[in-house]
């Protein structure tokens, strides 16, 4: 094994040989770097290259998602409600509207003054039956 | 309460809308989340927005989950890593935040302003997939074959990934050191 296969090797598995395969390979590039001083320096300029990389890339911590997520789904929530009466209620209750009105209007709507009472519409009604019968003689 | 509950059992509750069981869920998640989404996008506004949106559509689609297809780990970071590539589509996110970069800046590191900034625009500029298996695998100590389920492709294919961004990241960074 040569130091160029070393790199790849090590570009492959990173440089912690906890996270190195069991493999004929990895015993060579043990074997390797057991003997080559070389190979130690390769070995130890990645390392510090994944060092440079960790320290480099470390992140701020993330507050109070959870309580965020848990507040929009409690709206989303509210609002689905609101969709879901607009969507289910208010058009049936829309298409009800002039039904409703018609209803109530025939019923409790009327001008008391156009009705006709049954009284005043037998004394106002004449029989002229009798005339038919005169005539007929 | 129990802490040792797994997420599968967690989100079985939660595909019953339980918000208990979805909260110890995001407890559990949301840190490591939103690491990778902030290493990945490289802004922690977009990255707390992105993971919002991440565990907003577990909880629409959660439904969807079946345990016995996807480890709940692998979806929500499919589903992550797809909202940071939509964002970075969208908006040419760039490490560019002084004020971040200050408050990042740990002096009792032995890295200075200009290796960090320079680290990160390296990573920046890699191929998404090479930077998604770079940050879990290096810097969030995921194993190659969880990277490979998340990126559907083989290990060998991961192995690969992660050779080039190795490569690259050492060939730039030395470049960036001798001109420094």
């Amino acid at each position: 094994m040569n130091i160029e296969i070393l790199e790849t090797f090590l570009d492959r598995y990173g440089t912690d040989p906890s996270h190195w395969p069991n493999s004929d390979e990895r015993d060579r590039v043990d074997q390797l770097l057991a003997e080559s001083a070389t190979a130690q320096g390769v070995l130890e300029q990645n390392q510090r290259l994944h060092r440079t990389l960790d320290a480099a890339m470390t992140t701020p911590v993330a507050h109070g998602i959870p309580a965020l997520v848990l507040d929009a789904i409690s709206q989303d929530s509210k609002s689905w409600w609101t969709s879901t009466l607009a969507n289910w209620l208010w058009k049936p209750a829309l298409v009800a509207l002039p039904l409703t009105t018609g209803f109530l209007a025939g019923n409790f709507g009327t001008d008391p003054s156009m009705q006709v009472e049954d009284d005043l519409a037998f004394d106002q009604f004449v029989d002229h039956s009798d005339l038919v019968v005169m005539s007929d003689e | 309460m129990n802490d040792s509950e797994s997420d599968a059992a967690l989100m079985l509750r939660v595909q019953q809308q339980d918000t208990h069981a979805f909260e110890r869920l995001m407890q559990r998640h949301s840190q490591p989340l939103h690491s990778f989404a902030y290493r990945h996008c490289q802004n922690a506004d977009d990255a707390r927005e992105i993971v919002q949106d991440a565990f907003l559509r577990v909880w629409s689609r959660s439904g969807t989950w079946k345990a016995n297809k996807v480890k709940f780990t692998t979806w929500i970071y499919q589903i992550t890593r797809n909202l940071c590539i939509d964002r970075f589509r969208k908006q040419s996110a760039q490490f560019d935040d002084e004020v971040e970069l200050e408050s990042l800046h740990d002096p009792s590191q032995e890295v200075d302003k200009e290796t960090i900034l320079a680290v990160r625009q390296a990573v920046q500029k890699l191929p998404e997939r090479q930077r998604t298996a770079l940050i879990l695998c290096q810097l969030q100590g995921w194993s190659q074959s969880e990277v490979a389920s998340l990126l559907q492709i083989s290990v060998e294919a991961t192995e690969s990934l992660l050779a080039r961004a190795r490569r690259t990241l050492r060939t730039r960074l030395s470049v960036a050191e001798t001109t420094n």
